[in-house]
């Protein structure tokens, strides 16, 4: 099974993840507009960090238009998830966003905001296979 | 054996019957039940079956940011806590759903 | 000993206490962190959470309206 790089700051490296840490992953797949679910959702990813485990954020479908720079929900006065973006990356938290939902969302890899990589589905799927908890938002 | 689970929907959704039979069924067959609470999911707090599941036995908390947003007070039995309660239960749960 | 302080105003849960960790783990076992909050939960919340961590609350200061100081000795 293909074994997708998920990073780990500030913890010691044991094979892919460290004895007594668990993977998990959450799956943004729903559309960041007329609703506060998905910045929720980053909000909580940030807080799952929070006892070292190894946290994902994989965005699917719709979702992957909140991987995007060129959301600007500050023009309807909705949250900015600048903060949470800014924390992933500063907690070395994998970030993914489905390469078929950005080709049907017309986003480019450029417009991607830091951090988000695209991945294929089959990644994807093997990411989730080897996840000790997916939470889907 | 524990069950972590998190619900973030109100109690007009489907969601909320179904982790209340979830819950009752778990702590029936001897399985610890830790309940998370967020987002529109702390309105439950004004649902009487679900607030059962405490004297059941069952841990419930919450986000007090998100109650606080809602201005939802606080309850007995029921932790006002944050995003590392959650974080804990799915650290340490053997199994998370998440509705 | 050294002492530190981190001002947490404007921040919200989960980021109260993900940046207390971080800034606290850029220290020493002893050292002291005065971290300053303006958000309510966090004051029921981040002590708590840093307890369960093994660290010391050596006090929760409150300085204004709606402000506060906790004082923390690292484990």
């Amino acid at each position: 099974m293909k074994q997708i790089d998920t990073k780990q700051v500030g913890t010691k490296q044991v094979g892919t993840k460290q004895v007594g840490t668990k993977q998990v992953i959450i799956v943004i797949r729903h559309s960041p507009f007329n609703t506060s679910r998905n910045a929720e959702g980053l909000r909580m990813s940030v807080g799952l960090t929070l006892k070292n485990d190894v946290v994902s954020v994989v965005f699917l479908g719709d979702g992957v238009y909140h991987a995007s720079t060129r959301l600007n929900p500050k023009l309807i006065g909705a949250h900015i998830c600048d903060q949470e973006f800014e924390m992933f990356n500063m907690l070395g938290c994998g970030l993914f966003a489905d390469e078929i939902a950005l080709e049907r969302a017309g986003i480019a890899e450029s417009e991607l905001r830091d951090g988000v990589k695209g991945i294929s589905a089959s990644e994807i799927a093997d990411m989730l296979a080897a996840a000790d908890v997916v939470i889907p938002f | 054996m524990k069950l972590g689970i998190l619900l973030t929907t109100d109690p007009t959704h489907e969601n909320t019957n179904t982790v209340l039979n979830l819950s009752q069924t778990a702590r029936e067959a001897g399985i610890d039940v830790a309940i998370f609470l967020m987002h529109n999911g702390v309105y439950n707090l004004t649902h009487s079956l679900f607030m059962e599941l405490a004297n059941a036995g069952v841990e419930i908390s919450l986000c007090a940011h998100n109650a606080g947003q809602r201005g939802v007070g606080k309850v007995d039995k029921v932790l006002f806590g944050s995003q590392y309660d959650l974080a804990q239960i799915v650290h340490e749960c053997d199994r998370f759903l998440s509705f | 000993m050294t002492q530190e302080t981190l001002d947490l105003t404007g921040d919200v849960c989960p980021f109260t206490f993900v940046k207390t960790k971080l800034k606290l783990e850029e220290l020493e076992s002893g050292d002291e962190l005065a971290v300053t909050f303006d958000h309510a939960p966090a004051i029921d919340n981040v002590p708590r959470s840093l307890a369960n961590e093994g660290h010391e609350i050596v006090s929760i200061d409150k300085i204004g309206d709606n402000l506060w100081t906790v004082h923390i000795k690292k484990a």
